[in-house]
């Protein structure tokens, strides 16, 4: 019965999500179908599949960091990874309309410290620096190959979540910086036209390894009346035991004949695990 | 294909180069010899260095170089961790951060935020500081400390420089610590020498990942000190693994059978020990060994094996080193 437990614990802890965050629907729309999302029945800004959330923030820092700082649905610290996809625009006109980057350096137009990415996993798109801005910027005096408004905020509110080797960002060229008439169905059309590329990308993210998730002994502890400090050394020796064995301790080490009466044969049961263990 | 090789991009595949040194020589060699690489330029090593939330754990299986200009301190006292082999003086540099072998038990994965490897280019300002704080009187100074530099030097290409400078410091002994296979640019010198880091086979399989074999290195000695450089063997730090006892007496039995230790300067040897908190960093960015759950006691702010265990570890290396080495060329700490 209570093995059945710890499995059932591992097994939970083995399932991610890969969080897509979109400024816009239009840049969402084509991902949506992609991985065939459906919307969340109270909140319009969120689509759902199989191991996906995407979240449509609404264009700038503001509404990205007020959407990403409220997210209604728990976040796995260890395991979950965040992307943020979206247009930008391109102080070169030798890169086409439509080119994907993977962003590996993030200015902010104050002049902030930036922050520098983790480019950590194989994939055939090149990387470029970005820089965000607060307004729509229309001209091309940037410091960086791209300019856009949400990856400063997006990658700053994302650490409060995860560490940096989960957080990805990935820019389309929709323009040149200059004013142009820029339709939703323009930019709909340079996210379809990336579908592969994000595709490729976000499969090898499904491969990205997680940390070993410790199994819960919580029912153990709690029938053996351990005190937190054991409870902590008994999870380490557990992961000690792991890599030592290739499998967490059974019921063999962990099942005793009778429950503990008072502290001292508490104590003699913990001694009795911990030899084993070690 | 190991997962490794289809899921990271090759290490280096990206260099961050510190606005201050872009266009200085040695960082565009290094740059020419890693011609895939994405150049970066930064303002701060640190703001690639020491951002927040970083994993080394992860970083680690693709590292970045950072090229940079050290602008602090560069020479610094030994710490009391480490040998100082009977010198009056005991100093060390690091002009490399970090270190391209993935060693489980490696202080370097609790002493810095990031996995990434920092090269700190302005040679000449180390060499400047080095000669304001030797005297003329006995030192020992430690070229490879927060790395294995030797190993990087095909890359880095920062030796030479130390090598030319080390006759002004004739009553200095220079020593260049490694696991790798590196043949010096250098003619032999009576106050340089090469400590070659040496565990058994099944030691280095669990907790060495990606160094060279005992075997190798200890061919890479013999091509030493055929070439008549002086060699130190470093046996440290001494792992337990199962079956320990049997395992280090014959790795000392093999040591004295394919090594002519008479001509060996001397060995070091010493069982783990790393300060306390860098043992709790290193257990949050890097958990996926056994090392980082052994149940070790905290001693004086030292992570340790308990005192029994350390002396039979020791007695396994020291008692059979003994019948092949005086016991005034052996150092233990």
């Amino acid at each position: 019965m209570l093995i059945c437990s710890i499995l059932e614990i591992e097994r939970k802890t083995n399932e991610f999500m890969i969080f897509i965050i979109c400024a816009m629907k239009c840049e969402a729309s084509p991902i949506i179908s992609m991985l065939k999302l459906m919307p969340d029945e109270e909140r319009n800004w969120i689509y759902t599949g199989d191991g996906y959330h995407l979240v449509i923030t609404g264009v700038g820092e503001k509404n990205v960091r007020d959407k990403l700082a409220g997210l209604p649905m728990p976040v796995n610290r260890k395991t979950d990874i965040f992307i943020n996809i979206g247009v930008c625009g391109c102080v070169d006109e030798s890169y086409p309309l439509g080119s994907v980057f993977l962003i590996d350096e993030i200015h902010y137009e104050n002049g902030s410290i930036p922050y520098y990415p983790d480019l950590l996993v194989k994939s055939d798109i090149p990387s470029a620096g970005c820089t965000t801005y607060s307004k729509v910027k229309t001209d091309r005096d940037c410091p960086t190959l791209l300019a856009e408004m949400e990856a400063f905020a997006f990658y700053s509110e994302c650490l409060r979540y995860v560490k940096s080797d989960r957080i990805h960002l990935l820019k389309i060229i929709s323009d040149y910086m200059v004013l142009s008439e820029l339709t939703k169905n323009d930019i709909s059309g340079f996210v379809h036209k990336s579908r592969s590329l994000i595709n490729k990308f976000i499969a090898a993210l499904r491969e990205y390894p997680e940390e070993t998730a410790h199994p819960d002994y919580s029912n153990y502890y709690d029938l053996y009346k351990f005190t937190t400090s054991i409870r902590t050394e008994l999870d380490r020796l557990n992961m000690y035991y792991f890599y030592k064995h290739g499998n967490f301790p059974g019921p063999d080490i962990y099942e005793e004949t009778k429950e503990p009466s008072n502290k001292k044969e508490s104590l003699k049961i913990y001694h009795d695990i911990e030899k084993q263990l070690i | 294909m190991t997962l490794k090789n289809s899921l990271y991009r090759d290490s280096f595949s990206h260099v961050y180069v510190e606005k201050a040194v872009i266009n200085s020589d040695i960082t565009k060699r290094i740059l020419n010899r890693l011609p895939e690489a994405k150049v970066i330029e930064i303002n701060h090593f640190k703001d690639v260095f020491n951002k927040p939330g970083q994993n080394p754990g992860a970083q680690k299986q693709t590292q970045k170089l950072i090229l940079a200009q050290n602008s602090g301190k560069k020479v610094y006292p030994g710490a009391p961790y480490c040998h100082d082999f009977g010198h009056n003086a005991f100093y060390y540099t690091s002009q490399v951060l970090n270190c391209p072998f993935g060693c489980s038990y490696c202080y370097l994965k609790g002493k810095f935020p990031s996995a990434n490897i920092v090269a700190f280019v302005n040679t000449d300002d180390y060499l400047s500081e080095l000669d304001s704080v030797l005297g003329s009187g006995d030192a020992f100074v430690t070229l490879s400390y927060d790395s294995d530099i030797a190993a990087l030097e095909p890359l880095l290409d920062l030796l030479d420089k130390w090598y030319t400078h080390m006759s002004k410091h004739p009553g200095t002994t220079f020593e260049l610590r490694t696991k790798s296979l590196y043949k010096p640019s250098c003619a032999p010198m009576d106050n340089l020498i090469f400590a070659i880091s040496l565990l058994p086979q099944p030691v280095i399989d669990q907790f060495e990942s990606g160094t060279p074999s005992l075997l190798k290195r200890i061919q890479h000695i013999n091509t030493l000190l055929a070439a008549g450089y002086r060699v130190r063997i470093a046996i440290d730090p001494i792992m337990d693994i199962e079956d320990a006892g049997a395992i280090y007496n014959g790795f000392v039995d093999e040591l004295g059978t394919s090594i002519d230790l008479s001509l060996i300067s001397d060995v070091s040897a010493g069982c783990f020990r790393m300060p306390s908190d860098y043992y709790k960093n290193m257990r949050k960015g890097f958990s996926g060994h056994l090392i980082h759950y052994y149940p070790f006691e905290t001693i004086e702010k030292q992570v340790r094996y308990s005192k029994a265990r350390e002396q039979e570890l020791l007695d396994a290396v020291l008692t059979p080193l003994t019948k092949h080495l005086d016991k005034s060329r052996i150092y233990v700490r």
